[in-house]
């Protein structure tokens, strides 16, 4: 019954790079820029290398356990109730994500292109969207994303092929004038931004065909993402200069701005929104998805559809909640946001990696192994426990029917799985439970992928305190003001 | 008018419910329905609190008690 709810490789490495460029692309050059002024370029250079480290590692995480969904690995590797209360921080982290991307969305419209429409009625609209997305499932908005990628990328070629005549080498001088220092603080912004927040992807990963050539997709896809994002820092910094991009607060969005071939070609910076919109998009579906799978295995339900509307109520009450104003949050996203993400992008892999080590739990083969072992274990747990498989049985409700039929007929079965689950307690039966469940997610390739989804939201590093007084004093949308200045006093930008 | 918000507020979650529990009712379970009530009920109410203007607990501002200052650090020592 596996195949329903599977992604193809391709589909996945163009669900990471637009996930990679989903709120990087119009906030991380100022973010950079902000650090190490006009050797932005080499924070980037810096930054994505370091980025493809925090990939390698998620991928030694899933060469080790990718055939068990993640929320199910957590239990597995830290025991019931520890691993429960990773999962549920995990949910709320990838809840956390969606809310901030919701919010970059909301920011982004009301200060650029719609001034006179309230926020929440942005969200709203969005919001909406999302949950559509999220409720047809896996599978049909990573084929949308195929669909939208080459976009993406035509829309990107325009706007670099038009800019590039603007270049200047002088924007790009002195070089090294600062030290490395603040080429490494800026580009940790970047590990920050985009990298520690794909560990939403370990929830994702499960239900890519192909277990090894989705690991080499997913550092590719970063990869490329990150190329993508060094270029257009790289032509922020070279075209604008490096102090106009650290005051702007959307540096590439004003870069687009600045087209004008022969008088002709001009205003073409709705390319560039666009371009925004879709990456944001997707990265919005998956850390919402993500929120929603987690919670929904987290509770033992079979499928998460009941829980979107809900939870989209509260995704739009705490967009408006979490920032005070768009100065705060930029100071959040440049701060505060990568040692926080990297709890949950960087120690929560590699923790789970060093006690599934420990306690010899998952595959430690290489290459192929994987398959062979999961088939072994399947069988094996097939015949001693009936039950294997319930997360067979969550099926996407509103996208497949044959998938919902395939759901029925297994229901019997699945339904054990709980039970299955909670008779095998203990340290004892740990690697007999891991066996099992990869069986399960082997077996059925539909199984939910657990998630515990935390990054997603750092985007909107740009803004500092100078940005922030020029632009954006006027366009505080939210009236709490008392939070703000709190947060002022407790943080002073670095 | 809050009387109104609120009142717009509990259609809403009206007709999520509806919806929801139709479909619930169709293919789902009831550990499903127990939680997507409990969760509407949460969502509910937090919703109702946010129209009246009480502060809401925000996970961002504790987020930045803990992180900030380690943020802070990092940046200083990179220079």
């Amino acid at each position: 019954m596996g195949e329903e709810k599977m992604i193809s490789t391709r589909q996945f490495a163009f669900l990471v790079i637009m996930f990679c460029l989903g709120s990087s692309i119009l906030l991380i050059p100022a973010a950079i820029a902000v650090h190490s002024k006009q050797d932005a370029w080499m924070s980037a250079i810096v930054g994505v290398i370091l980025g493809c480290g925090v990939i390698l590692l998620l991928n030694m995480y899933d060469k080790r356990m990718g055939h068990v969904p993640f929320v199910e690995a957590c239990q597995l590797i830290l025991g019931r109730w520890v691993g429960r209360v990773v999962v549920a921080a995990f949910v709320f982290h990838a809840f956390l994500i969606s809310v901030f991307m919701l919010r970059y969305l909301g920011d982004f419209m009301t200060t650029q292109i719609l001034p006179a429409t309230p926020i929440q009625a942005i969200h709203i609209f969005f919001l909406a969207l999302i949950v559509l997305a999220v409720a047809y499932g896996l599978e049909t908005f990573s084929r949308s994303a195929e669909i939208f990628f080459p976009w993406l990328l035509l829309f990107m070629t325009i706007i670099v092929a038009s800019v590039i005549s603007m270049i200047s080498m002088d924007n790009l001088r002195p070089v090294l004038n600062n030290g490395v220092g603040p080429i490494m603080g800026g580009s940790l912004v970047l590990v920050g931004i985009p990298y520690m927040e794909l560990v939403l992807f370990l929830i994702i990963m499960p239900n890519v065909n192909d277990a090894n050539r989705r690991r080499k997709a997913f550092l590719m896809a970063g990869f490329i993402g990150g190329l993508l994002i060094l270029l257009i820092t790289f032509l922020t910094i070279s075209v604008l200069g490096p102090y106009l991009t650290v005051r702007n607060l959307y540096p590439s969005f004003a870069l687009s701005k600045k087209i004008n071939i022969g008088e002709f070609l001009k205003r073409v910076e709705a390319l560039l929104a666009i371009t925004w919109f879709l990456s944001i998009f997707y990265k919005m579906v998956i850390s919402f998805y993500t929120t929603a799978l987690a919670l929904s295995q987290l509770l033992k339900l079979k499928r998460y559809h009941s829980l979107l509307l809900p939870l989209a109520m509260l995704t739009a009450i705490y967009a408006i909640v979490v920032y005070p104003n768009i100065v705060y949050g930029g100071r959040f996203a440049s701060t505060a946001w990568l040692p926080y993400a990297s709890v949950f992008g960087l120690f929560l892999p590699a923790l789970l990696l060093i006690v599934a080590h420990i306690r010899k739990i998952g595959s430690r083969s290489n290459a192929s192994p994987e398959l062979d072992s999961d088939q072994t274990l399947s069988s094996e747990s097939n015949s001693n426990l009936s039950s294997s498989s319930d997360s067979s049985s969550n099926s996407s409700p509103s996208a497949d029917s044959n998938s919902s039929s395939s759901a029925d007929s297994n229901s019997d079965s699945s339904a054990d799985s709980d039970s299955k689950s909670d008779s095998q307690s203990g340290s004892q039966s740990g690697s007999e439970s891991g066996s099992d469940s990869g069986a399960d997610a082997s077996s059925n390739a539909n199984s939910n992928p657990n998630s515990i989804v935390h990054d997603a939201y750092g985007e909107e590093s740009v803004t500092n305190t100078i940005v922030n007084t020029s632009l954006h004093t006027s366009v505080n949308t939210n009236p709490s003001a008392n939070v703000s200045s709190r947060m002022n006093s407790d943080a002073s930008s670095p | 008018m809050i009387a109104w918000i609120i009142i717009g507020i509990l259609l809403l979650a009206a007709v999520v419910a509806v919806i929801s529990l139709y479909l619930i009712k169709r293919q789902g379970t009831k550990r499903e329905k127990i939680s997507f009530i409990i969760l509407l009920t949460f969502s509910t109410i937090m919703s109702i609190l946010f129209a009246l203007d009480v502060p809401l607990p925000n996970p961002v501002i504790a987020i930045s008690r803990v992180f900030m200052p380690v943020g802070i650090w990092l940046f200083n020592v990179l220079g």
